[in-house]
Formats: C-alpha cells, sequence, structure tokens
C-alpha cells in the first residue's frame, strides 16, 4: 500500500465527507509569476550583496569623519587657551600702555617665583654680612 | 519539466556553479514552496515575500548544509519557520489576539477570486483557519502536499505520534465544521 491509499484510507475512515471532497489547489499564483521569480530572487540576493559593500564603505568613511568631529572638539577646547591673550600676559606693548597703578595691579596678579636662596633677611646685620660676603661695596650702595 | 536530482544539484553548488544550482533549485522548488506558503498566509503579496525571503535564506545557508536530512525537507523547515515568523509578528505589531489574526485571513479568503462561486472550497478554506497554526501547517502537509509523516517530522521537529494525533485531531475537528450547519 502506498502512502497516498493510507493516506486516503485514513481519511476515509476518520472524515467521510472531506475525504469525499475534490482535493483542490484555491490558491494559483498570477499568470508569469514562477518564470519571474528566480529572477527577482537572483536580484534580491545581487541587492544584498551591494548593499552590504556600501554599508561596509559608509562605515569606513564614518570613522575617519568621526575622528575628525573628536579632533575639532578637541581643537575648540584647547586651542583658545593657548592663543587668546591672557589678562596676565607681561608684555612690553601693554606695559608701556599701563599707568604705575595699572602696572602695580597687573603685577599683584601675576606670579613671580623666587629663589629662595638669594632671599635675604630684612634684618640690617644680615644684610651688611650678605653684602661683605658677596664683596659689595657699601659705600658704592649708600652712594644710590 | 524534469529536474535533477538533489544529490546533483548539490555536487553542482558544490563544484562552483553555485549560481547556476542555484537556480535550478529554485526552479525545482519554487512552486512547491510557494503554496506551501500561500496556504498559510493567503495573500498572494505576501506569500511571494516569504517565498523570496525562503530562497534568499537557502543561498546563503546551502554552503552549510551537511545533507543530514533531505535539500527539500530542509528548504520545507525555512519556509515553514519563515511563515511562523511573519504571522507572529503581525500578532505583535497590531497587538492582535489570535483570532484577530484569523480573521482577517479569512477576510482575505473572502476576496479570493478562485475561492468566488465555490461555497465548499470557501468552507474547507474557512475550517482551516479555526485550526492552531501548527496543527494548519500539519494537515496542509499530509492533505495537500501528502507528505510522510517521517518527512513532516523532520520538518516541524515532532515526533511522528505527534503528528498523527495533531492530524487526526485536524480533520475531525474540519469535518464536524463541514457537516454542521
Amino acid at each position: 500500500m502506498n502512502m497516498n491509499q493510507e493516506n486516503d484510507n485514513e481519511l476515509k475512515k476518520n472524515a467521510p465527507y472531506l475525504a469525499s471532497l475534490e482535493k483542490k489547489n484555491s490558491f494559483q499564483a498570477p499568470e508569469g509569476f514562477f518564470e519571474d521569480l528566480p529572477s527577482k530572487i537572483e536580484d534580491k540576493i545581487q541587492e544584498a550583496t551591494t548593499e552590504k559593500k556600501h554599508t561596509y564603505v559608509s562605515l569606513h568613511y564614518v570613522k575617519y569623519a568621526a575622528a575628525a568631529v573628536v579632533l575639532l572638539v578637541a581643537g575648540y577646547y584647547f586651542y583658545p587657551s593657548k592663543t587668546i591673550p591672557q589678562k596676565n600676559t607681561f608684555t612690553a606693548w601693554n606695559v608701556d600702555s599701563l599707568t604705575d597703578d595699572e602696572l602695580l595691579d597687573e603685577m599683584s596678579d601675576f606670579p613671580i617665583e623666587y629663589e629662595t636662596e638669594t632671599v635675604v633677611s630684612n634684618d640690617d646685620a644680615d644684610i651688611i654680612n650678605y653684602l661683605i660676603d658677596n664683596k659689595v661695596d657699601i659705600t658704592e650702595i649708600n652712594g644710590i | 519539466m524534469e529536474h535533477q536530482a538533489d544529490n546533483e544539484l548539490l555536487q553542482l553548488f558544490k563544484n562552483g556553479n553555485s549560481h547556476y544550482a542555484f537556480n535550478l533549485i529554485i526552479k525545482k522548488y519554487q512552486q512547491r514552496v510557494y503554496t506551501h506558503v500561500r496556504r498559510m498566509v493567503i495573500d498572494h503579496d505576501d506569500a511571494s515575500d516569504l517565498t523570496q525571503n525562503t530562497f534568499i535564506k537557502v543561498w546563503h545557508n546551502l554552503p552549510k548544509f551537511r545533507e543530514d536530512s533531505q535539500l527539500f525537507t530542509w528548504i520545507y523547515r525555512i519556509a515553514t519557520n519563515e511563515c511562523l515568523s511573519f504571522l507572529k509578528n503581525k500578532r505583535k505589531r497590531f497587538f492582535l489576539p489570535i483570532g484577530d489574526v484569523e480573521g482577517e485571513l479569512s477576510d482575505k479568503l473572502a476576496h479570493e477570486p478562485s475561492l468566488k462561486g465555490d461555497a465548499i472550497e470557501m468552507k474547507l478554506q474557512k475550517a482551516l483557519l479555526l485550526l492552531p497554526e501548527k496543527q494548519r501547517l500539519v494537515f496542509n502537509m499530509r492533505y495537500y502536499n501528502e507528505m510522510k509523516y517521517e518527512d513532516m517530522s523532520e520538518v516541524l521537529g515532532t515526533s511522528v505520534g505527534a503528528l498523527k494525533a495533531s492530524y487526526h485531531h485536524a480533520v475531525q475537528k474540519i469535518e464536524n465544521y463541514l457537516t454542521s450547519d
């Protein structure tokens, strides 16, 4: 007994009305559908492959674009601090244009580093000893 | 049209004539896949898309096909999964309960030109839409495609015993629907 007979017998036994009906393919594809289908599928596969390549190429450029954006943003934040003259910059042109009071004001804002070893005590005796040790003529200083 | 045997087509595919072999595979199985899908989703455009998707997946996965199942059951399995995913997504997208998707498919049946004027066939198709999806698949594969339970088992990943029981239930339900007023 082949598979179809087996199926028919099974059906006749369990569902006699259904078994009596003619089997129909009620869902026909439109005319010419199966002639065009293989090429449609091939086209879709080709399209997907091309799209994949384009996506790869675009992503390749996106990488560089992202790097450029990072550099621009970094430049925006860091570049001005190096190029815009600061209030405390001590240049000849602004010194000349400042009054004495303004100059003192500027200097008070401007940090000056001292070499602590050369700092002398305010004590007069210490000053004199320092001058003697360094062989400085005191009379010369007094004459100033 | 005479089609080449599956093992010849697979050999051809492996020997470097992949596009040519694939084209022959489409030609051999396109009608069966389309009809199988169409019975599940009713609408021609949906069936066309799903058939195309099925063969695109066949193309991408054919190099990995290990031949531990038959080519045609493997293709049927891909097509079946496509149908089930499609119907599942349809439900998710529209937040539709099962009845509403089947209602929508039933509306599509009503507009099917080939069913117009054939009341008995229309009633049979409506009865099929009342079955749970997997039972409908089992019924279609056995009743229309006349597949062996062993092949159906490969496609659906269900035991032969469970498939026989499922088909039996489906047949009973349809018989009851057709013979009731």
